[in-house]
């Protein structure tokens, strides 16, 4: 069992014109799936590759326990890959497959045939071992790829966009296998998306990177309901978190449709820490409900409503933006209706329109004990009637 | 074959249609006519009147004459008379020759492909250099050839070689013996190594490089990969390479001619090499094309197998 650390780890290409890794420290846990997750380009692939010894860092070290394995190979890392497009031996039957990594260390044959039918029991592949890749399905190649990974029982294991080129349902299905996997064999894990959905159902801590920087690394809970910046807000959700450009005075934040007075325990947090008097306001869809015109915080007219099986996205304009809100499937209206919509407030996140968040609503009341609404951990909120 | 026409009832088939029906097929014989018009021409009715038939004649270089039937001479001369010892050596050479510059050419090819897909400043210059031998008429690669390699004349080729064997310098490379040999196979290979090269970096670059990632991970050393990945990505396309020059490699004679003549005495006079200098040399082109009957008689069925196995029929 070993962890691995990052320090200061610098990638960069195009004779440093191209800055991929931007000097991130990252300590993955023993036995954690941690999920590195962010758009394309930010430098999760990148960081990934230089725990794998495929890259090179520019500076900085990465430890495996106490060895600096900074300069080693691949193949004196002991660890897996699962690449995105499986990268599996077109030439060799899925048991020459798996067998492969260790017939390179010198095992002998009862050793790799141990081994590999141990691997193909554990991913269910055992009646597979004699075929070739081109005559498997993609889950099944991909079940091989992750046989493949586990045989050696490595250290580390580093999951490349591993569910990326399957469908929906079996990304599901993996997705819950993959993590029963991790959990049975207790194997530190790096794991690389760029779905969010994926990351936050996954990981046992989620790493959220942009542009060759760790944004915020924490449980999924905590990302979702405390994010750091505008950009993990943003990131994280489904659908994606709501902005109001607004401003604020010291009391009252004011923007296109609503203005409010701030309750004076948030009015202080936020004057404390907003460089100027300009305040994005973030609500998630979920903490907007619809009810009668004149009822709410602000009405507003209905452009679209996507039905999602349980529930509805309902979809409307607020200073040229378009804003979402979340409502149960059992709520009626139609779409060109003119509705109130209200605001959960002590979900609501202020931040500063260069990135960092200032403060969230519930957090600052729940600071200063002025609240009677308990904010639950899925950021409900219980009001006493 | 149904047609639209007969399965819409009560539409009337007009004798266009009718006729294009019944007669349909023949028109792929029409688009193919000139083609065969011109292989006819070019092709058949030289082989059968400068090839054929001539090989049962007496070649006479005065064109008043009428070139006399001698029937089978031409063919005893080969087979059992004055020639017989000289094909045998002939093929024994030409067979030598094939066994020798297929296997160099596909080394010379591979490497050539692995190492023009590594990243390098000016690659596409470099890749396209590759081509320029292949580029070139071989006969003026042959003559090069033959330059470079006398001795007397500080022949550049000569001198490496020399360096390494010690070759006598009066005649250098292409007069002497087995040097002479070896001097041909050096610039076949350099002048025809571009096919081979350009399918094979073809088939290499479309290894994917997770690939090669994979093996790194899993433990594997370049020699492993190149063994692994490399190779068994590149299998069926070497054996249809292979075949293609086996089959186009015998019948040549511009790059040995151009280098050696055929020297040095018969030495490099392959089989081709002795049709040209038996008809162009000695004027006996009655003997050549007997010879070259043969030899095609022989070809024969070495192509027909590569048709047979390379080919899809089409249905």
């Amino acid at each position: 069992m070993v962890d691995a650390k990052l320090e200061s780890v610098r990638k960069t290409f195009n004779d440093g014109r191209v800055v991929a890794v931007d000097n991130i420290d990252l300590h993955i846990e023993e036995g954690e799936l941690i999920v590195l997750v962010g758009p394309s380009g930010c430098g999760k692939s990148t960081t990934l590759r230089c725990i794998a010894g495929l890259e090179k860092p520019d500076s900085g070290t990465i430890k495996f326990g106490e060895h600096d394995v900074t300069n080693l190979p691949p193949k004196d890392r002991d660890i897996s890959m699962v690449f995105q497009n499986y990268a599996l031996y077109p030439s060799m039957t899925v048991f020459e497959n798996m067998a492969f990594g260790l017939r390179m260390r010198g095992a002998d044959d009862a050793t790799m045939d141990k081994q590999v039918r141990w691997a193909a029991d554990m991913m269910g592949i055992g009646d597979l071992l004699d075929r070739y890749p081109t005559q498997l399905s993609g889950g099944q190649q991909q079940r091989v790829a992750l046989g493949r990974a586990i045989v050696r029982e490595p250290t580390l294991f580093l999951l490349d966009e591993p569910l990326s080129n399957l469908d929906a349902k079996l990304r599901a299905i993996m997705r819950t296998e993959i993590q029963e996997l991790q959990r049975e064999l207790d194997v530190a894990t790096v794991f690389v998306t760029h779905d969010q959905e994926e990351a936050m159902t996954m990981g046992d801590r989620i790493a959220v990177m942009n542009a060759g920087r760790i944004e915020q690394i924490d449980t999924p809970e905590t990302i979702y309901h405390d994010p750091v910046s505008l950009f993990v807000a943003d990131f994280i959700g489904e659908p994606s978190i709501n902005f109001f450009e607004m401003t604020f005075d010291g009391s009252k934040i004011d923007g296109e449709a609503f203005d409010l007075v701030l309750p004076d325990t948030v009015a202080e947090k936020l004057a404390e820490g907003l460089p100027g008097s300009e305040v994005i306001v973030g609500i998630r869809p979920e903490d907007m409900s619809v009810v009668g015109t004149g009822e709410g915080v602000f009405d507003v007219e209905v452009d679209v409503i996507e039905p999602i099986g349980d529930r509805k996205i309902v979809y409307f304009t607020v200073g040229g933006r378009r804003i979402n809100a979340v409502v149960s499937s059992t709520e009626e209206i139609d779409e060109g209706q003119l509705v109130g919509i209200d605001v959960h407030w002590p979900n609501t996140h202020m931040f500063s329109p260069e990135g960092p968040k200032v403060v969230k609503w519930g957090a600052a009341e729940v600071e200063s004990g002025t609240t009677d609404t308990e904010v639950m951990a899925d950021g409900s909120a219980e009001e006493e009637a | 074959m149904a047609t639209i026409e007969e399965g819409i009832p009560g539409q009337e088939r007009n004798l266009a249609d009718r006729l294009l029906e019944e007669y349909g097929s023949f028109q792929g014989v029409l688009f193919l006519l000139p083609t065969l018009v011109l292989i006819a021409l070019v092709v058949v009715y030289p082989m059968i009147q400068y090839g054929a038939l001539l090989s049962f004649k007496q070649y006479t270089l005065n064109p008043n004459v009428a070139d006399p039937w001698v029937g089978l001479q031409n063919y005893e001369y080969w087979l059992l008379g004055g020639g017989s010892s000289l094909l045998l050596f002939s093929i024994k050479m030409t067979l030598l020759y094939e066994l020798v510059v297929v296997p160099f050419d596909l080394v010379v090819a591979l490497a050539a492909a692995l190492v023009m897909n590594e990243a390098m400043p000016g690659r596409p210059l470099f890749r396209g250099l590759m081509l320029a031998g292949y580029a070139s008429p071989p006969i003026a690669a042959g003559l090069l050839f033959g330059i470079m390699q006398q001795g007397d004349t500080y022949g550049v080729i000569f001198h490496i070689m020399d360096f390494f064997f010690g070759i006598p310098e009066a005649g250098g490379i292409t007069s002497n013996t087995p040097w002479a040999f070896w001097g041909v196979v050096i610039a076949k290979v350099w002048r025809d190594f571009g096919f081979m090269y350009i399918v094979f970096l073809a088939g290499v670059q479309s290894i994917p490089s997770s690939l090669y990632e994979m093996a790194k991970v899993d433990g594997a050393g370049p020699v492993q990969r190149f063994r692994y990945i490399t190779i068994p990505h590149l299998r069926t396309v070497l054996v249809t390479v292979v075949m293609i020059r086996t089959v186009f490699t015998v019948g040549k004679l511009a790059i040995p001619w151009g280098v050696t003549k055929g020297g040095p005495v018969n030495y490099t006079s392959f089989v081709s090499v002795l049709i040209f200098k038996e008809a162009f040399i000695n004027w006996t082109l009655g003997r050549a094309a007997a010879l070259g009957m043969m030899f095609a008689l022989v070809l024969i069925p070495l192509i027909l197998i590569w048709v047979k196995t390379e080919t899809e029929d089409y249905d």
